[in-house]
């Protein structure tokens, strides 16, 4: 498949103040394409995510970097982190979508669905109040609701976790965007739930051509939804690679314990294996390697003294100063065998 | 589905009839509303015709509640009056409201600067008497109840952008709000569609019971003849040409004052009411 890039992140940083949060990430993503930024929880990828849209919280502002947003045949693309707000709010849900975390918190309690997806319908397409209206249910209908004409004129409140999440995801896909970004779709749903809005992203991600960039901590996720993976640590991104030869054979310290921590080994009869230490505190980086003091690999000199940059090889990078010896070692990759 | 729906419909307006007193002061208050609407259509007798030779005289079969002491009938008065008090107590709430809220949301949802000024000028006005103040510009501009209730519900417009800011900070930081920005909605649009309606509950509540003081005000106003001038009849102006006759005809001032009685403590109730109800309805998990 040689699909059109739809959006080029370079050199992205982002600082809350004088407290960097996000250094220098860098990625492309290409129609029909979907990339998982992976790590956890204050390393940066929400930031990142929000970035995108211009959805900074206040004090939080992007400080170096662009955000291209490419349209075929189109010479100068948009840059989104400089683009006025008029401009922002033309792309955002028109082009660049969104689906957050919370299904129960991100409809509005006093509208009823149907009337929230036609909305968008109505602000980017120009459409009118009836054929909107029809356009809502049948998009109700495509993410698999049930009985969508009747369900689009109920309340959020009296929709289940997982539809409601169907739901947002149909508002989010209303106006065909080029790119879906998904902040942890699934985190906050039942498990038996997640697997059918994963499916449900894959399929809609398939039938329109978009690229998605899934935003999560959970590599189970990734798996059967992503093709490449970038994961971050500590505000900068410290793989990216295919999805399967990342988890077949992580370059990085960090990614191969993330992989050895999935609660998805415990059903392999391996425990999970637990990272001991916490992520460094945003504003004092150590001078090395952000991950080092808590890495199994690390040595002196080597990894915590100098800023190790990103290395790419082909379609794969990652930042790591013993990543060439410890592959060839093979002590990144995780054992062959469960021990009993 | 429908059925719970259905049910989560009308279970406000159960518990609002659920509740005797609120259910007897909206009745009350209904019927006002039908009175200020159909008084010309129901008075028996002009409101302004004097007949001198019937003055102060008590109920009877032609004048059910009595003549004043211009011989003019008390009963079609006070129902004229009824559409002048909530008239201009509409006018000032509509002026708090309208004035107030939007302000309100601008400043809760916007924050920082916009908050700051706007709230300092909403507490300067919250240190002026509202009267005192209705008064001055009455005074200034000639008596004229128009102007009065203006003036009346500029001053109490604070507490309208209060009630409305304080609730926008609690929607704002909600992610729906954030889901709405992501599809392309502008602020006005968000304030109107999505701040808005979720942030209507206490301010309904607080129209309510606005709607009470304001009433008061309007007879205050009336009475201390900065209000509606003669020949038209308030509540508030009856009250003020009655007391001169309070000896010989003590129920001059007794009607108007009930009424004023009345109205002012149906709205409250129902303001309490609705607040309770909306209270409880919030509370429950949805």
């Amino acid at each position: 498949m040689t699909a059109e890039q739809v959006l080029e992140v370079d050199g992205l940083s982002i600082a809350a103040g004088p407290v960097p949060l996000v250094h220098d990430v860098s990625f492309r993503l290409r129609a029909g394409e979907a990339l998982a930024l992976v790590g956890e929880s204050g390393s940066g990828k929400s930031m990142t995510a929000l970035a995108l849209l211009g959805l900074l919280p206040r004090g939080v502002a992007v400080t170096a970097g662009s955000v291209r947003l490419l349209e075929p045949g189109d010479p100068s693309p948009l840059d989104l982190v400089t683009a006025g707000s008029r401009t922002l709010a033309d792309v955002r849900g028109r082009r660049v979508a969104m689906v957050f975390q919370d299904p129960m918190a991100s409809l509005n309690p006093s509208i009823t669905v149907g009337e929230q997806i036609a909305e968008v319908l109505r602000r980017h397409l120009g459409m009118g109040r009836a054929p909107a209206a029809r356009q809502a249910v049948d998009l109700l209908g495509a993410v698999g609701i049930k009985e969508p004409g009747r369900r689009a004129g109920d309340h959020p409140h009296t929709f289940s976790g997982g539809m409601r999440q169907r739901a947002v995801i149909a508002m989010a896909l209303a106006c065909e965007p080029a790119v879906l970004i998904a902040d942890e779709p699934t985190t906050a749903l039942d498990v038996t739930i997640q697997a059918q809005i994963l499916d449900l992203l894959v399929r809609m991600q398939d039938e329109l051509g978009m690229a998605m960039l899934l935003v999560t901590h959970d590599l189970g996720v990734v798996a059967g939804t992503c093709h490449r993976l970038a994961v971050m640590y500590a505000g900068r991104l410290v793989e990216a690679g295919a999805v399967g030869e990342v988890f077949d054979d992580p370059a990085h310290p960090y990614t191969s314990a993330l992989l050895a921590a999935a609660p998805e080994n415990a059903m392999r009869g391996r425990k999970p294996q637990a990272i001991l230490g916490t992520v460094p505190a945003p504003g004092e980086p150590p001078p090395g390697c952000a991950f080092s003091s808590r890495c199994a690999h690390a040595l002196p000199d080597a990894c915590d003294t100098a800023p190790i940059e990103l290395v790419r090889s082909g379609s794969r990078s990652v930042r790591c100063a013993r990543s060439a010896e410890l592959r060839e070692l093979q002590e990144l990759r995780e054992p062959a065998e469960a021990t009993p | 589905m429908t059925a719970i729906t259905a049910a989560r419909r009308d279970t406000l307006g159960r518990r609002l009839a659920g509740r005797r007193d609120v259910a007897l002061a909206l009745g009350v208050l209904v019927v006002l509303t039908l009175v200020a609407l159909a008084a010309p259509l129901i008075a028996p007798h002009d409101p302004v015709d004097q007949d001198l030779l019937h003055r102060l005289e008590g109920p009877s079969a032609a004048h059910w509640l009595g003549t004043d002491e211009s011989g003019r009938d008390v009963l079609s008065r006070l129902l004229h009056g009824t559409r002048v008090s909530l008239g201009a107590s509409l006018l000032a709430v509509s002026v708090a409201t309208v004035c107030g809220v939007p302000l309100g949301l601008l400043a809760g949802y916007l924050g920082r600067g916009a908050d700051l000024v706007l709230s300092r000028v909403a507490d300067a006005l919250l240190s002026i008497p509202g009267l005192v103040l209705a008064i001055a510009i009455a005074t200034a501009l000639g008596p004229s109840l128009t102007n009065a209730m203006i003036a009346v519900g500029v001053v109490y417009a604070p507490g309208f952008y209060r009630v409305a800011r304080g609730a926008t900070m609690t929607v704002r930081g909600q992610t729906y709000i954030q889901a709405a920005i992501t599809t392309g909605c502008s602020t006005t649009r968000i304030l109107w569609r999505h701040v808005l309606p979720n942030v209507g509950t206490p301010l309904i509540v607080k129209v309510f019971l606005t709607f009470g003081y304001a009433i008061l005000a309007e007879a205050s106003l009336s009475f201390l003849g900065l209000g509606v001038q003669p020949p038209l009849a308030s509540w508030g102006s009856m009250l003020k040409r009655a007391v001169r006759y309070l000896e010989q005809e003590p129920m001059l001032v007794v009607l108007p004052g009930l009424v004023i009685l009345v109205a002012v403590l149906a709205f409250n109730t129902v303001g309490d009411g609705l607040r309770d109800a909306l209270a409880r309805r919030d509370r429950e998990p949805s």
